[in-house]
Order: structure tokens, then C-alpha cells, then sequence
């Protein structure tokens, strides 16, 4: 936790400010000034920032998100009771269980390879509201199909959850033996904050998220 | 017949301090072993069993639609790729043939150096720094993501480094600077180099 909150996300916001000054100091205007924009237009970006806003940008981003819906194992948030009625008729519609849920992003978690993450977003489909995708690296669903990149599946989806599988996020616990953090991160992840996560999707307040 | 890994060349605590044990106890004994065992389990029954190694690489690599077995046959052949240009006491300076190639092509060690590590540093989430050389002895610094490798564009690598988190993560955490300044100073087996140059440009 303390290198990977101190250090890398820390990093990842150092990184992205300094990258966003030199940028504006040669005069650029951004098309957004909050984290999120940012994220979403990466695409339109020149390509020097383009690439920092990516890379170290979608760093900030998602670790903000990973962070914010961590809790202590003791903590009723970890429970699935903490599940709200809304969320919950979500992942009824979408994967009837929520072991399925959790089954089917442990096993999207597992399959990807090198650094990237898996995400539970939300697809603004009301039949199916839930879905599952991965990126590579600190690329993101919000940022949409990127130039030069594999295609994402439910490119421009909302994720709601995520699940870092670069291998600082468990190297020191648990070596290489993934599966095992992925056992352990469902014992700390807080239903409570991905049921905050999904209320602000629907509300279109998708930076309350990442506040 | 299914592959098997070439034994590490040396003992796993032989390139301390510079590279742990543990690590190379999880990075061999775990991830290496593990690439090899799900790469077997895929071409079990299929022609892929009778290629060579490179051979199962490059047909998998499919033309850059790489197949589900690339991603572990690469990963089998990088690390093999990668035990082999380290040594205990390793690092100083190549001689010879490989040196002046060095200066030719960059104007210095120290300048070719430099590339390398940047190389590594640039190469985003996890990949490998290489050293390239042609027919000629041109050498250039090139860097892959995840698995790929510079053989799938036809080219000879003579070095490289892997910058994957887990082949520095026990010893250095984030600093993969530091991991890489030891690499280039104190594990490089120049004479491995060396050889590798000499069958490129033969």
C-alpha cells in the first residue's frame, strides 16, 4: 500500500502536472482542466501530451478510482449486504449473481497479460447495464479506441470497478501468484464506494468518482 | 515432445548482490517455468511440437496477429535470451570486434549505454530493452512491449533486459532506474554479447 499509493500514484500525478505546465506554458489550451475531461479527450490531444496524459494521466485516474473503493476487511462496506438495491438490480440484470460478477472479473483480471487492468463499467444499456472490459497498461474504457491500439471492448464505457493487475499492485504480498490477490482484493473491496460509483454513472457525474 | 527449460547457467544466489535469489528463485523457478508449462499445453498434439523454439515463436507470431501460444512461447524465448547475457561479476566494457561496433554505432559505450536505459525507462508497463546488431555490425537499441521480441521483425538481438516489474520488484521496487544502472554495470556477460555479435555478422 505505501509504495503503491506513495509511490507510484503519487508518481503518476507528479508526472501528469508536470507534463500538463510545460504544455500550458508553450501556450496550449486544454479542451478540460479536471482529470476526467482530460481523460476522455486524449485523442484530440497534440502528441506529446497525448502520451503523458495517457500514460501518467490515466495513472492518476484510475488509481484514484482503486483507492477510493478499497476498505478495511473488518469494515462493513466489504460486505455484500453493503450492495445498494440499485447496483444490485444492475448485476441482476447484467450477471444475475453477484458471484458471477465477481467470477467473471476475477477471471477477466486473470487472463490479462503484462500490465493493464480490469474494469466493471457501465454501458448505458438499460437492458444490460454491466459489463466487463480490459485495458492495457493505464489506458482506461474513457478514453475510447486509441490510434495505433488493439480495439477495447465497450470502448467509452463508465468503469465503476477496477482492478489493477500491473504486478506492483501484489509482487511484494504475493509474488507471482496472482490469483491470490485477486482472492484477497475482493476481502477489501467496499461495495459501498462501487455503489456510489454506479449512482454517479447514472448520473452522468462521472468525476465525483475519482473526487 | 514438449520443451523444457535450459537449466539457469549459474547457481540463483550466484548474482547477488545485485539480483536476489528470491528473485530469481520467483523469476525463474515461477514465471519462466510457467510460460513454458502453459506454451506446452497449447501446442501439445499440434505440429507447433515439432518446430524449434524460434520456430514456434515466429509462426505464432502469425504476421502480427499473434495466436494465444506467442505470448508464452516469446516470454520461454526472451528469458532463456536473458540468463544467457548475465554472469556473476558481470558488466565492464566489451572488447574487440563488439567494442568498435559499440563506438561506431553510437560514438561511445557510455552513449550507447544511455540508449539502452532509456530505452527501458521509455518502454511503458512491461516489455524488454534490446541491442540489435545486422549483417553489417550496425547495432541499434530497440524496445518491445509485453512479449514481442525483435526476432519477429527478422532482426538479431545480441542483448537485452527485462523490464517487466517482477524482474526487478523484490529488489528495487518502483525504481527501475537503479535495477537497470545494475544491470548494465554489474550483470551484462559481455562475452556472451560478443559471441552473439559474431554469429550476426558471420
Amino acid at each position: 500500500m505505501e509504495l503503491h499509493y506513495g509511490t507510484h500514484y503519487a508518481g503518476y500525478v507528479k508526472n501528469l502536472n508536470a507534463g500538463l505546465t510545460d504544455a500550458t506554458a508553450s501556450g496550449l489550451k486544454l479542451p478540460a482542466t479536471d482529470l476526467t475531461g482530460l481523460i476522455r479527450s486524449v485523442k484530440s490531444l497534440p502528441a506529446q501530451l497525448n502520451t503523458t496524459v495517457r500514460n501518467q494521466g490515466g495513472g492518476a485516474w484510475n488509481h484514484a478510482l482503486y483507492f477510493k473503493h478499497l476498505a478495511p476487511p473488518a469494515s462493513p462496506s466489504v460486505q455484500a449486504a453493503a450492495i445498494s438495491p440499485q447496483l444490485k438490480a444492475a448485476i441482476t440484470l447484467s450477471f444475475r449473481t453477484v458471484e458471477n460478477v465477481t467470477a467473471e472479473l476475477t477471471a477477466a483480471a486473470g487472463k490479462v497479460f503484462g500490465s493493464g487492468w480490469a474494469w466493471l463499467c457501465y454501458t448505458g444499456n438499460s437492458g444490460v447495464p454491466l459489463a466487463i472490459t480490459t485495458t492495457p497498461n493505464q489506458d482506461n474504457p474513457l478514453m475510447g479506441n486509441l490510434p495505433g491500439a488493439p480495439a477495447v471492448k465497450l470502448a467509452g464505457c463508465t468503469p465503476i470497478l477496477g482492478i489493477d493487475v500491473w504486478e506492483h499492485a501484489y509482487y511484494l504480498k504475493h509474488g507471482p501468484k496472482r490469483p491470490e490477490y485477486l482472492a484477497d482484493f475482493w476481502k477489501v473491496l467496499s461495495w459501498q464506494a462501487v455503489s456510489a460509483n454506479y449512482a454517479a454513472a447514472l448520473a452522468g457525474n462521472v468525476a465525483a468518482m475519482v473526487a | 515432445m514438449p520443451f523444457t527449460l535450459p537449466p539457469l547457467p549459474y547457481a540463483m544466489d550466484a548474482l547477488e548482490p545485485h539480483m536476489s535469489k528470491r528473485t530469481l528463485e520467483f523469476h525463474y523457478g515461477k514465471h519462466h517455468q510457467a510460460y513454458l508449462d502453459n506454451m506446452n499445453k497449447q501446442i501439445a498434439g499440434s505440429e507447433l511440437e515439432a518446430k524449434t523454439l524460434e520456430g514456434v515463436v515466429l509462426s505464432s507470431w502469425n504476421n502480427g496477429s499473434p495466436t494465444p501460444v506467442f505470448n508464452n512461447a516469446a516470454q520461454v524465448w526472451n528469458h532463456t535470451f536473458f540468463w544467457e547475457n548475465m554472469k556473476p561479476n558481470g558488466g565492464g566494457a566489451p572488447s574487440g570486434k563488439l567494442a568498435d561496433a559499440i563506438n561506431a554505432s553510437f560514438g561511445s559505450l557510455d552513449e550507447f549505454k544511455a540508449q539502452f536505459k532509456n530505452a527501458g525507462a521509455t518502454q511503458f508497463g512491461s516489455g524488454w530493452a534490446w541491442l540489435v546488431a545486422d549483417k553489417a555490425g550496425k547495432l541499434t537499441v530497440e524496445k518491445t512491449p509485453n512479449a514481442v521480441t525483435p526476432l519477429v521483425e527478422g532482426k538479431t538481438p545480441i542483448l537485452t533486459m527485462d523490464v517487466w516489474e517482477h524482474a526487478y520488484y523484490l529488489d528495487v521496487q518502483n525504481r527501475r532506474p537503479d535495477y537497470m544502472n545494475t544491470f548494465v554495470e554489474k550483470l551484462i556477460d559481455w562475452e556472451a554479447v560478443a559471441k552473439r555479435f559474431e554469429v550476426a555478422t558471420a
